[in-house]
C-alpha cells in the first residue's frame, strides 16, 4: 500500500556516531537521514514522514524525551528508538511509557538495531495501513448526503427500520433505500461491516447524531 | 759547740733539782692561796729557749696559750719571755737577763712556769730559786735523747719530744725505692746541731745502703747551689739551718722553703713546721701536739697534783705527713705511702677550685643542649606535621577527585560510550559493505580512518580521566592556566550540556604559575561543579558558567568562576571553606575545604562573594612566575 519508503531518522548530536549509524543502516539497505539535533528535525517537518527515529536520549539543547513529546503532537505514529549511554532505568521506563518502541544501550550492537528498526518500522507500516484505512472510511463518510448519515447513525446504534422511520420522520421504504445506499457508499458488505467502520470513524472524530 | 752547751746545762739541772725540792711545799701552797682570795687570775710565764718569731716558739706558745685558757675556768694571764739563745750567745747575756727578769716580775709571782726548748730549761733550772721559788716547772719542745738520763728538781716535770730521722728515710725509700744517695741539709745554730745529730746517729743504719753527703758546713747559697744540680733520685733530708756557715741567721723553715724550691730532688724534714713550706713528706715532730701536751700538764699541776707526781712524759709518735704538690712534682706514687700516712695540700682539682663554675657552665652547656634538643625535635616534629599534612591534602585531594568522579559518571560513560558507540557502527558498516559488490573502497577507508579518530578519543577521555583521578605523586612544573582551564572546561562539557548549562569563558594573557596540574585542575573543577550545583533551580536557558582569567596586581594570575545562582547565604561566607560546612544534602563539605588548602599549598589565596545581580563568583590568585616562592619546592607539595 505504502508507495514511499520508510525513511530512518537518525539524531545524535555527535557527529562521528550519527556518520556511523548512517552508514551501517544504508549498508543495511535502509533510507537514512541524520539529524544533529531534535530541533532540526522537527523544523525540516521530517516527522511527516514515514519510517521511524533512531534518537540519542541525551545530547545537547533538546534530548530526546522533550522531542518525543514535540512529536507526539506533530506525528504520534512514529515510532521511537532511543539509544543511551547509560542505560538510566527510570529514563527507560519513562521513555517506553510515552511510547518508545525500544530502548537500546550504546554501543549498540549491529543486530539489535537492525531488528529494533525493523520492528518498528513493521509498527509504523501497521499504523500507515490503519491511518490509510481510516483515511478511505472517511472519504466513503464525506460521499454520504445529511439524511443518509441520519440513517447511518441509527442503523449501526441497532435500530430498526420502522423506529428510524418516525425518529426521522420518513416513509420506512424511503429508510430502506436510504440504508442500501449507505450501505453501497460505504462499501459495507454486511451490518457488521459498517458497525466496524462506524467505530474506525468514531475512534477519530465522535460522530454525531444531528 | 752543741756538746760544750749542753753538758754545763746538765750540771745546771741537777743543782736546781735539789732547790726545787726544798721549794716544792710552798710552790704548791700558792694556788689555793690564790683561789682563796677570790679568783685572782692564773700567771703562767711561757719562757722560750729562742727568738719569740721562730717558727716553732710560736706554734708551742700559741698551742699552750690555747690549751690552758680553755682547760680552766679561770683567767689565765700568761707572759712570755724569749732567751734567744738560738742566735746569741747566752752566756754573755745570763745573768743580766735574770736580774732583769727579777726586776720585772718581782711584784707578779707566777703560778707556773712553762719552759720551751733546751735553753728555756737550762736557764729556768738554773735561777728558778731565785725567780720563782717554789713555782713548779712544766717544759716542752725537749728532745728526749737530750732529757734521757737527766735528773729534775722536784716541781719540774714536763714532755719530750723527738726527731724521727729514721721513720723520716724510710718514708723516703718508700717513695723513692731506687734512691741510693742521701744528701744532709743542716746550719750551724745550736738547734741545727741538735738535728743534725740526730740525723747522723740514724744514718749509720743505713751504711752501705745509702751514700750520705753532708751539707752542713756551708753557706744557704751553696746548700741551694748544690741542691739544685742534685741527680733526682736522691733523698734531701732538710734538718734545721738557722744560721749559716757564713754566720747568716734564718728563720730554718724560710731557708727550708728557697732551697726545696731549687732542689732537683725531694726534700724531707722532720718538724711539723715545715709541712707546707717545701717538704715532700717526713715521719714529722708535731710541735702543736707537744705544746698542747705540755699545756695538759700544766693544768693537772695548777689543779693540784703534785709536779713531783708527774713523770717525764716520753715523746709522741711521729705523724707521717706528706706533701701532695711535692708528690706530683717529683711524680712519686701514693700509693707507695704507708697506711695512715696524712697526704696534706691535695692541690684542690680543677673540681674543687671550680666548682660552681663547673657545675653553672655544666648546666647551661645541658641547658642549651637541652633548648638545642628540643628546637631539633620540634623541627622534626614540624616537618613531620607538615609532611603528614600534605600527605593528608593529597590523600583528601584524591578522595574529592574521586567523589567528583561519581558525580560525573553519567557524563564519563557518555564519553566513552559516544567513540565506543561509532567504532562499532561503523566496523559493522564495514563488515556488510564487504559482501557488496563492487567493494566500496574509499567508503571503506574512510571507516577505517573513523574508526581510528574514535579510538584515540575514547583513549584520550580515559587518559585524561587516569591523570585526573589517579594517585599521582604531586608534581610541580610550569602551567599555563588557561589551558588548564581549557582542559577542565573540556571535561565537563557534557555534563554541562546534560545540565543545560551554558559554559562562558574569558581567558586574559597569563603569566606561567609555578603548580601541581592535576590539583588546580581539581580545584576549578570543584568551583565549576558548585557553580552548576548553585543553578539547580535556575531556568535551564538562564544557566550560564563564566570562567575568567587575568593577571593580578602583584604579576600573579587571578581565576574567577562566576555563576547565576542562588548566591551563598551570607551566614555561611565566613566558615564557607571550612571542612564539613556544605550546603548540599549529600555534599561531605570538603570540596572547599580542599581548594583552599590546595590554592594555599600553591602560595595562593581563594574567596568567595556574592555578585551583584545573581549567583556567586569564587576567585583565587596564585603566585606568578616559574619559580617556587620560598617552602614550595617539589617535594614539599603533597
Amino acid at each position: 500500500m505504502s508507495d514511499i519508503a520508510p525513511i530512518v531518522h537518525v539524531v545524535d548530536d555527535d557527529a562521528s556516531v550519527r556518520t556511523a549509524l548512517t552508514r551501517l543502516l544504508q549498508a543495511a539497505g535502509h533510507a537514512v537521514s541524520a539529524w544533529e539535533s531534535a530541533g532540526a528535525f522537527l523544523q525540516a517537518g521530517a516527522s511527516a514522514a514515514r519510517g521511524c527515529i533512531v534518537l540519542d536520549l541525551r545530547m545537547a539543547e533538546m534530548d530526546g524525551l522533550e522531542l518525543q513529546r514535540a512529536l507526539a503532537q506533530q506525528n504520534p505514529g512514529l515510532p521511537i528508538i532511543f539509544l543511551t549511554g547509560h542505560g538510566d532505568l527510570a529514563t527507560g521506563v519513562r521513555a517506553m511509557k510515552a511510547g518508545a518502541v525500544d530502548f537500546l544501550t550504546k554501543p549498540v550492537e549491529r543486530e539489535t538495531l537492525l531488528a529494533a528498526i525493523a520492528n518498528a518500522l513493521a509498527r509504523d507500516t501497521v499504523n500507515h495501513v490503519a491511518h490509510e484505512e481510516l483515511l478511505t472510511l472517511q472519504r466513503r463518510y464525506a460521499t454520504l448526503t445529511p439524511r443518509e448519515r441520519e440513517v447511518f447513525a441509527r442503523v449501526v446504534a441497532g435500530l430498526p427500520n420502522k423506529q428510524i422511520s418516525m425518529e426521522i420522520g420518513a416513509a420506512e421504504r424511503t429508510v430502506k433505500l436510504h440504508r442500501a445506499r449507505v450501505m453501497e457508499k460505504m462499501q459495507a458488505g454486511s451490518l457488521a461491516e459498517l458497525v466496524r467502520a462506524a467505530d474506525r470513524l468514531g475512534a477519530a472524530h465522535t460522530m454525531r447524531f444531528s | 759547740m752543741g756538746k760544750i752547751h749542753r753538758f754545763p746545762s746538765r750540771v745546771f739541772a741537777l743543782q736546781l733539782a735539789r732547790f726545787c725540792v726544798v721549794l716544792l711545799v710552798g710552790g704548791l701552797s700558792l694556788p689555793f692561796a690564790a683561789t682563796a682570795e677570790g679568783s685572782p687570775p692564773l700567771r703562767v710565764l711561757i719562757l722560750l729557749g729562742s727568738d719569740y718569731t721562730l717558727p716553732a716558739s710560736v706554734v708551742e706558745s700559741n698551742a699552750i696559750r690555747a690549751t690552758l685558757a680553755a682547760g680552766t675556768p679561770r683567767r689565765v694571764e700568761f707572759f712570755t719571755e724569749a732567751l734567744d739563745a738560738n742566735r746569741m750567745p747566752l752566756a754573755a747575756y745570763e745573768a743580766d737577763f735574770a736580774r732583769f727578769m727579777q726586776q720585772k716580775y718581782r711584784d707578779r709571782p707566777m703560778d707556773i712556769v712553762i719552759a720551751v726548748q733546751p735553753a728555756a730549761l737550762d736557764f729556768t733550772e738554773r735561777h728558778r730559786a731565785a725567780l720563782w721559788p717554789g713555782t713548779p716547772v712544766v717544759f716542752c719542745a725537749m728532745p728526749a735523747d737530750w732529757v734521757r738520763g737527766r735528773t729534775f728538781a722536784a716541781g719540774i716535770t714536763g714532755v719530750t719530744a723527738t726527731l724521727d730521722p729514721v721513720g723520716t728515710l724510710e718514708l723516703a725509700l718508700r717513695l723513692q725505692p731506687g734512691a741510693r744517695q742521701v744528701v744532709v741539709v743542716g746550719g750551724v745554730g745550736e738547734i741545727d746541731r741538735a738535728f743534725l745529730g740526730a740525723a747522723r746517729l740514724a744514718l749509720r743504719r743505713y751504711q752501705g745502703r745509702l751514700q750520705t753527703i753532708w751539707l752542713d758546713h756551708h753557706t744557704l747559697e751553696q746548700m741551694t747551689a748544690a741542691v739544685s744540680q742534685l741527680p733526682t733520685n736522691t733523698i734531701v733530708l732538710y734538718t734545721a739551718v738557722s744560721r749559716d756557715a757564713a754566720g747568716q741567721v734564718f728563720v730554718p723553715r724560710q731557708a727550708l722553703a728557697g732551697l726545696a724550691r731549687a732542689s732537683k730532688s725531694p726534700v724531707y724534714g722532720m718538724i711539723d713546721t715545715y709541712s707546707g713550706y717545701g717538704i715532700t713528706g717526713g715521719k714529722l715532730q708535731s710541735l702543736e701536739a707537744d705544746g698542747r701536751r705540755a699545756a695538759g700538764l700544766a693544768l693537772r699541776v695548777l689543779g693540784g697534783e703534785a709536779a713531783a707526781a708527774i713523770p717525764v712524759q716520753p715523746p709522741a709518735p711521729s705523724e707521717c705527713r706528706v706533701d701532695s704538690r711535692e708528690l706530683r712534682r717529683f711524680g712519686l706514687n701514693e700509693r707507695l705511702l704507708p697506711a695512715g700516712c696524712a697526704v696534706e695540700f691535695r692541690q684542690p682539682g680543677l673540681w674543687e677550685q671550680h666548682r660552681w663554675k663547673i657545675i653553672f657552665a655544666l648546666l647551661a652547656i645541658a641547658l642549651q643542649g637541652v633548648v638545642i634538643a628540643a628546637l631539633l625535635v620540634q623541627r622534626r616534629l614540624r616537618r613531620n606535621a607538615e609532611l603528614a599534612a600534605r600527605q593528608q591534602l593529597a590523600e583528601l585531594a584524591h578522595a574529592a577527585r574521586l567523589a567528583t568522579a561519581g558525580e560525573l559518571t553519567a557524563a564519563i560513560a557518555h564519553e566513552i560510550n559516544q567513540p565506543l558507540s561509532a567504532i562499532l557502527s561503523n566496523a559493522e558498516a564495514a563488515e556488510l559493505m564487504l559482501a557488496a559488490e563492487p567493494l566500496p573502497l574509499d567508503e571503506v577507508r574512510h571507516i577505517l580512518a573513523d574508526i581510528r579518530s574514535d579510538d584515540l578519543r575514547a583513549s584520550e577521555v580515559i587518559r585524561h580521566l587516569r591523570s585526573l583521578l589517579g594517585k599521582h605523586a604531586p608534581e610541580m612544573e610550569s602551567l599555563d592556566l588557561n589551558a588548564l582551564a581549557a582542559d577542565v572546561l573540556g571535561l565537563l562539557a557534557v555534563e554541562a550540556a546534560r545540565r543545560g548549562v551554558m559554559l562562558d569563558t574569558d581567558f586574559g594573557a597569563l603569566p606561567p604559575v609555578y603548580g601541581d596540574r592535576v590539583q588546580l585542575q581539581q580545584v576549578l573543577l570543584n568551583l565549576i561543579l558548585n557553580g552548576m550545583d548553585a543553578m539547580a533551580d535556575t531556568p535551564a536557558s538562564a544557566r550560564r558558567i563564566t570562567v575568567r582569567t587575568a593577571t593580578n596586581g602583584n604579576g600573579g594570575v587571578a581565576v574567577a568562576v562566576s555563576d547565576v545562582g542562588h548566591g551563598i547565604a551570607a551566614e555561611r561566607l565566613p566558615t564557607l571553606f571550612d571542612s564539613f560546612t556544605t550546603s548540599k544534602q549529600d555534599g561531605m563539605g570538603l570540596g572547599l575545604s580542599i581548594a583552599r588548602s590546595i590554592v594555599e599549598a600553591h602560595g595562593g589565596k581563594i574567596r568567595a562573594e556574592n555578585n551583584p545581580d545573581k549567583g556567586a563568583t569564587f576567585r583565587f590568585t596564585l603566585p606568578a612566575n616559574g619559580k617556587p616562592s620560598p617552602g614550595q619546592s617539589a617535594e614539599h607539595k603533597a
